[in-house]
């Protein structure tokens, strides 16, 4: 495993071609997530195109160099501004930006990068050791164990996204729909395509996300980057090293955050925002000084994020072992591997495992990378921040427009990724997630293409469900998911009513 | 400007309004309406519901659709509800620049179409000069800066575009 994955670190650092992609990677990626209004996925999604005609060994350096790099850059934003550029940063705020206001922006942003970089190796470890053993195990599944993997992914997607969760899978089934678009597979029949010739190919993922996460946000402020707005006044960056003893004496912070962060982003869909609220908390609970949190201890930013960062690693193994994405941003780099031929699951590690060890040392490579561009760049970095949203929001449109194009040299993905940002637009306004849609259209023909034919294995009898114990586990799973949300409000009200009587 | 996130809604505690249910019911009312449609439409499709062992083309397409019937029922039901009894108060529809966006979509298809016909970088050129021009008078109020920082982007997109997409990747957008 580790010579693999050395194997696969010297082969790209001997590379001058990987080497200038992945410096130009972090480069964009902390610049795209330093910019207020530009999320991870947002960065990915305009990037993935120039990803299409690179090798997939140096599309995936060049893309996860992006997103572990966007992830610190989304930070930046949190700190200096108190915007935060991802929703993993949501909590760096709470202590980074009071830090920064006192002057200690730079030390803040240390703080950050450090335990991003930290937590990112933990997150790592965590996916070399905990990756293979899930792929060996997924090796055993047959047809009905993907249709019971794809139906939980399907309902824990949903059942993690904000808001209802009823409402989350609704929009994960109209993403199973427009997975159906196009000729079938099995029999060649044509589904959902109104006789036009621009769905009988189907919808690719890509220029789906692209219009979800990149055009409808754009629709959504665009509006709002034409109005005249006070300029905020940025903190000086100060001195960028804190004392090293007290960097040092943040170890089992790093730790704790860190592990929590892979741990919560192995879950599929519980995300970066969920691990760094769970590990701000905790560490609240370990600290001697819980008062002092909000106001600009240097805890409140080293457990964030580091957990921010680890859950990338955790996202990472749903992803690469079941062929389900973690999160949104994970289904972006999903699509990057799909258009070059690599579909996630537990085929990969058997059929390229050179290509997973190329994943593990991109991973390494961008981390690393993050560290030192980071610390380099701090200064002008913060510049960045400044960009009026106008420049951003009409040069992220057209990016758009040249990504969808670039798939396959057709207009017709460009209107379907405009028809995507329109939808994502009315999901906005109506309140609903956006992200299940994704899901659904990359779950979708899993789903389809296993549950017919374990059918036709069973011939025809849904029993061969109940035979399998795996895939009767998981659907009893996705059915107390799908029923906890319709119950607990009653349990609450029995729980209250009892109480209301005994008391 | 709001900030995109990957989630939404967080922290907002206020139930939603039913003007959002009746909302999220007619939004998938029509999606239901469209696919019903293309399924029932379909001959084959339907046919192949009875083709053996495998369930057919038809099948999941089917179970999605009367699921999300269900659903949109149930919601528009709940929706019409709540507006009676206790009118539109709680989180309504999330307020937006509906006329800028609507400005943006109608140009980004002119942009497609422009394309076929001009060229893909002159219709490009013209989009963005013309967009960051429009914003930057909006927030700026001076006509002449506007115009100018809107030439100057314009051309420096293009510009990125011929070098990365054209000669770099190869892209045939010329």
């Amino acid at each position: 495993m580790l010579t693999d994955f050395l194997a696969a670190l010297g082969t790209t650092l001997l590379s001058p071609w990987g080497l200038v992609l992945a410096v130009i990677g972090t480069l964009l990626g902390i610049l795209l997530g330093a910019m207020p209004g530009v999320s991870s996925t947002m960065a990915l999604a305009i990037l993935l195109p120039i990803s299409f005609g690179m090798d997939p060994h140096l599309a995936i350096l060049f893309l996860l160099t992006v997103f572990v790099a966007s992830v610190y850059g989304g930070s930046v934003t949190a700190i200096l501004i108190n915007i935060p550029g991802t929703p993993g940063s949501i909590v760096t705020q709470l202590d980074g930006y009071p830090m920064a206001r006192s002057g200690r922006a730079g030390q803040a942003l240390t703080y950050a990068l450090v335990s991003s970089t930290l937590g990112g190796l933990i997150g790592l470890v965590a996916l070399v050791l905990v990756a293979p053993l899930l792929a060996a195990a997924a090796m055993k599944f047959r047809s009905p164990e993907f249709t019971a993997v794809a139906v939980f992914g399907l309902v824990l997607l949903a059942y993690a996204s904000p808001g209802s969760t009823i409402r989350g899978m609704m929009v994960g089934g109209f993403g199973l729909l427009c997975g159906m678009v196009g000729f079938d597979k099995l029999t060649d029949i044509p589904r959902f395509t109104f006789d036009s010739t621009a769905l009988q190919g189907g919808i690719e993922l890509v220029p789906l996300c692209v219009g979800l996460f990149g055009f409808a946000e754009v629709l959504k402020n665009v509006g709002a980057a034409g109005r005249s707005s006070a300029k905020g006044v940025m903190p000086t960056i100060g001195k960028i090293w804190p004392p090293m003893k007290e960097l040092l004496s943040h170890w089992k912070t790093m730790l704790r955050g860190s592990l929590i962060g892979a741990g919560v982003g192995a879950i599929p869909a519980a995300g970066s925002a969920i691990a760094v609220a769970i590990a701000y908390a905790q560490e609240m609970r370990f600290s001697k000084r819980p008062e002092k949190f909000g106001t600009g201890v240097s805890e409140g930013v080293v457990a964030p994020e580091s957990a921010n960062s680890s859950s990338i690693g955790g996202t990472l193994i749903p992803m690469m072992t079941l062929g389900i994405p973690g999160d949104a941003i994970t289904a972006v780099l999903m699509g990057s591997l799909l258009i070059h031929g690599l579909r996630p699951g537990p085929g990969l590690f058997t059929s390229n495992p050179e290509f997973v060890s190329g994943v593990y040392s991109s991973f390494f490579l961008a981390l690393i990378l993050t560290l030192i561009v980071g610390l380099l760049l701090m200064r002008w970095v913060a510049w960045v921040t400044r960009i009026p949203s106008h420049i951003l929001m009409v040069v992220i449109a057209v990016l758009c427009v040249v990504g969808s194009f670039a798939i396959r040299n057709t207009m017709d993905d460009v209107y379907i990724m405009l028809a995507f940002g329109v939808i994502g637009y009315l999901l906005n306004l109506l309140r609903l997630p956006a992200a299940p849609l994704a899901f659904g259209l990359i779950l979708g023909p899993l789903l389809e293409e296993n549950l017919r034919r374990s059918l036709i294995l069973g011939r025809g009898s849904w029993e061969i469900f109940i035979d399998s114990p795996i895939a009767l586990t998981l659907l009893l799973m996705s059915a107390g998911a799908i029923l906890l949300p319709l119950v607990a409000p009653w349990f609450v009200r029995l729980r209250n009513d009892l109480r209301r009587t005994y008391r | 400007m709001t900030q995109p996130t990957d989630t939404q809604g967080n922290g907002e505690q206020l139930p939603l309004s039913p003007v959002v249910d009746l909302g999220v019911a007619i939004l998938f009312g029509i999606i239901c309406a469209a696919g019903w449609f293309s399924v029932l439409s379909g001959k084959r499709l339907m046919a192949s519901l009875d083709s053996g062992l495998d369930p057919g083309a038809a099948f999941l397409p089917v179970v999605v659709l009367s699921l999300l019937s269900v659903g949109a029922t149930l919601i528009l039901i709940k929706g019409i509800y709540r507006l009676a009894r206790q009118g539109r108060g709680g989180r309504s529809i999330e307020h937006g620049d509906h006329g800028s966006a609507a400005a943006l979509l109608v140009s980004m298809i002119l942009l497609g179409g422009g394309a076929g016909v001009i060229g893909f970088l002159p219709a490009t050129f013209i989009f963005s000069t013309a967009w960051t021009a429009w914003l930057s008078w909006r927030r700026t109020g001076r006509p002449l800066r506007a115009a100018m920082v809107g030439l100057v982007l314009g051309a420096a997109l293009c510009l990125f575009l011929y070098v990365t997409f054209v000669s770099i990747l190869k892209v045939p957008l010329a």
